[in-house]
């Protein structure tokens, strides 16, 4: 998951970073306005964490200009401000969350974990796919029986893989939500990580779930849920 | 415990004092008139008496004869309503009224003869009396001058000086005077009563405005300072200034409450932030077990926080000393240009390092403004600081003075590579702009306090682009 903090203040912006870094996010940071409104209509982001009182631009402007532009990323605020007036103008200028500083990372972290499952639609932050589960709270994941050990960037595939469970997953897609630098790159290492974590997920003679469509990119499923290919291929424009 | 001066028990008091007094004294005067009447009345009588009695001693056929001795019949009215008695100086025999028989009346008379009344006691008849005793002489009948009785003897009646004294009973005008008293006394005491009733219900129903008004100052919770009294249609006069006073100076208390509620929002706003990165950085450094150089780098960028709320906290309490001014703002005669070269030097320092240049225009003249000094010390302060901190490197300050229709205007122009849409909102608490070169110890609520300060003074500190290179603040003051 791919998230964009907009914080002037260095110590808490670079804190921040690192702590959701640490906690399997891919996090692009910036300490101004103008920045930060550059770089959340160029990418597709998961959560932009937006503080308001910003150089340049504040963050106001940016909720604004954002959703004018009908860029429908989520947005949690992160500000100094704790009135009502102001929870509320953030709120109706579609901001999804609101949080007061100072708070607890973990909190911070709490709500981005339930902006990504608004997102994709999830209820329970304990996905299973068949016999797969992945605990996106506590980022372990099990097979069948098998507790499955994942570094950082193969569960940050998998969760990505696993929010979208049934659908299928471009490379780009993969590109822009699961490696840290997004910009270029060879699709041919999602390929590689996508091998690494069928490995590592078909502990004994288990099914393999992910599966791949030539030329789209990747779906984790079921096995008695398989989309024929052909089908898949007769919608392609 | 010392008793509250009450409005209503001292009009009560004092009006019921002057009724009863003014009560009694014209009880007083009306008995001391009738007493006055009265007493006239029966010396009038007294001395007419006298004075038919005077006129009736004759000299006669060679003696003194008394009239109404002979008319007696026709004289009861005198007999009956006075006593009377003659003393025959020469001789020493005396005559009596009738009514006196053998009683003696006290005998005197004035100097010289004439009338003179006295209230005096007439033993076993008057226990008061009115009486008149004066010298008189026969009367000589015409007749009795061209043709004596006694034959070349000439009567002189100035040789048969006689004392009349004539009394006449003052009891029953004691009586009615007494009657008087008591009815005089009586209706005072009910004036008294009736007028302690009257005066109170006066002095309640005057006062019931001021009972009005108590509740309603009563019913103003103390979060709706600001809100007027709504003042009673039928609030005396005298009580209209009082009430607007006490309006007024309610909503100068609101409005330096809500200025201290601005001041602890804006102060608890600018330590959120610096508090919210100490925590993340000590909840990140805690996350796990990391490696030394790793809490090292946390630790110094925690340092660099707390350094950063010291300075914030240090410039907050500096600001809330001014803020919270127990006096209100001065308005002394001011040298703008000494001030301004004042406060230049003490950033001069910060000024040499940057590399900036201060040009001041005009070169001459004399620009004194009426205005608090502390407040416009800590306005050009603020502005310099802010202008040495957001122009690059190497650039110029321009300060221009200027006068017009009574203010004193000093603009501080600096380039600037952050221009703001709205330069308004600089004002802005929390507002921060992103400075060219420093770290961010700049904690944008020097120019809301400014702004404030020169609110608080009746000056005006505004901001505009004159370009769109450069930022310029106003400050315009009253002139002398």
């Amino acid at each position: 998951m791919r998230l964009l903090i907009i914080e002037d203040n260095t110590s808490l912006r670079e804190s921040l970073t690192q702590f959701l870094r640490e906690h399997s996010f891919v996090v692009d940071s910036t300490g101004t306005g103008d920045e930060g409104l550059w770089f959340a209509s160029e990418q597709p982001y998961d959560v932009i964490l937006l503080d308001l009182m910003l150089p340049k631009i504040d963050g106001m402007e940016i909720l604004a200009r954002l959703r004018k532009k009908q860029v429908s990323v989520f947005i949690l605020v992160i500000s100094a401000r704790d009135g009502l007036e102001d929870r509320l103008e953030a709120l109706n200028a579609g901001a999804d969350d609101y949080l007061t500083k100072p708070f607890p990372m973990v909190e911070a972290l709490a709500r981005i974990n339930a902006l990504i499952r608004r997102k994709y639609a999830v209820k329970d932050p304990v996905i299973s796919v068949g016999d797969l589960s992945i605990d996106t709270v506590r980022r372990t994941v099990k097979r069948a029986e098998h507790q499955i050990e994942l570094t950082a960037l193969e569960y940050r595939l998998l969760e990505y893989l696993t929010y979208r469970h049934g659908e299928v997953v471009t490379r780009t897609d993969i590109w822009e939500h699961v490696f840290e630098d997004s910009t270029g790159g060879n699709s041919n290492v999602a390929d590689v990580y996508i091998g690494y974590l069928r490995k590592k997920l078909n502990p004994g003679d288990l099914p393999n779930l992910i599966h791949t469509r030539r030329g789209q990119g990747f779906v984790l499923e079921e096995p008695g849920d398989q989309i024929p290919e052909t089908r898949i291929q007769e919608y392609q424009p | 415990m010392k008793v509250k001066i009450s409005i209503r028990r001292t009009l009560l008091i004092r009006c019921g004092l002057g009724v009863g007094l003014l009560s009694v004294l014209l009880s007083l005067s009306i008995y001391f008139v009738v007493r006055q009447g009265l007493y006239e009345e029966l010396d009038q009588s007294v001395r007419e008496t006298a004075s038919i009695l005077a006129n009736q001693m004759e000299y006669e056929h060679g003696k003194i004869i008394f009239e109404w001795q002979e008319g007696l019949g026709t004289n009861t009215d005198i007999s009956d309503q006075a006593l009377f008695q003659y003393w025959n100086e020469k001789s020493g025999l005396t005559t009596r009224s009738p009514h006196l028989a053998e009683t003696d009346l006290p005998k005197f008379s004035g100097p010289d003869g004439n009338p003179d009344i006295e209230t005096v006691v007439v033993p076993g008849r008057f226990e008061n009396a009115r009486a008149l005793g004066m010298i008189i002489y026969p009367y000589l009948n015409p007749a009795e001058i061209s043709d004596p009785p006694l034959p070349g003897k000439k009567f002189d009646p100035k040789n048969y000086p006689h004392t009349l004294v004539v009394a006449r009973d003052l009891t029953p005008i004691l009586r009615t005077l007494n009657i008087l008293a008591a009815t005089l006394a009586i209706g005072t005491l009910l004036t008294f009563v009736m007028g302690y009733i009257v005066i109170r219900r006066a002095v309640d129903s005057s006062l019931q405005p001021i009972s009005k008004l108590t509740r309603q100052v009563h019913a103003r919770s103390a979060d709706r300072l600001d809100s007027a009294i709504i003042l009673p249609s039928s609030l005396p006069a005298e009580l209209v200034p009082l009430a607007e006073s006490f309006d007024s100076l309610l909503s100068r208390l609101a409005s330096v409450r809500d200025r201290e509620k601005d001041f602890i929002r804006h102060a608890s706003h600018e330590l959120r932030t610096p508090i919210a990165s100490l925590s993340a950085v000590t909840e990140l450094a805690l996350s796990r077990t990391r490696e030394t150089e790793e809490y090292v780098r946390h630790l110094e960028s925690c340092a660099e926080t707390t350094d950063q709320l010291n300075k914030l906290v240090q410039r907050l309490s500096a600001l809330a000393r001014i803020d919270n001014r127990n006096t209100p703002p001065e308005s002394v005669p001011l040298p703008l240009r000494e001030m301004l070269s004042e406060a230049l030097s003490e950033f001069a320092p910060a000024l040499e390092t940057a590399g900036l240049a201060v040009s001041i225009t005009p070169k001459q003249g004399d620009f004194t403004a009426l205005a608090d000094p502390t407040l416009t010390r800590l306005i050009l302060r603020n502005l310099i600081d802010n202008a040495a901190t957001y122009a690059p490197l190497g650039s110029t300050i321009t300060i221009h003075l200027s006068k017009n229709d009574d203010r004193i205007s000093i603009s501080i122009s600096n380039p600037t590579t952050d221009l703001s849409e709205n330069p308004d909102r600089l004002f802005e608490p929390l507002f921060r702009r992103d400075p060219s070169r420093t770290e961010s110890t700049h904690l944008g609520i020097g120019l809301t306090l400014s702004r404030e300060a020169a609110e608080a003074m009746q000056a005006t500190l505004t901001a505009d682009l004159p370009d769109s290179k450069t930022i310029r603040f106003t400050l315009s003051l009253p002139g002398t």
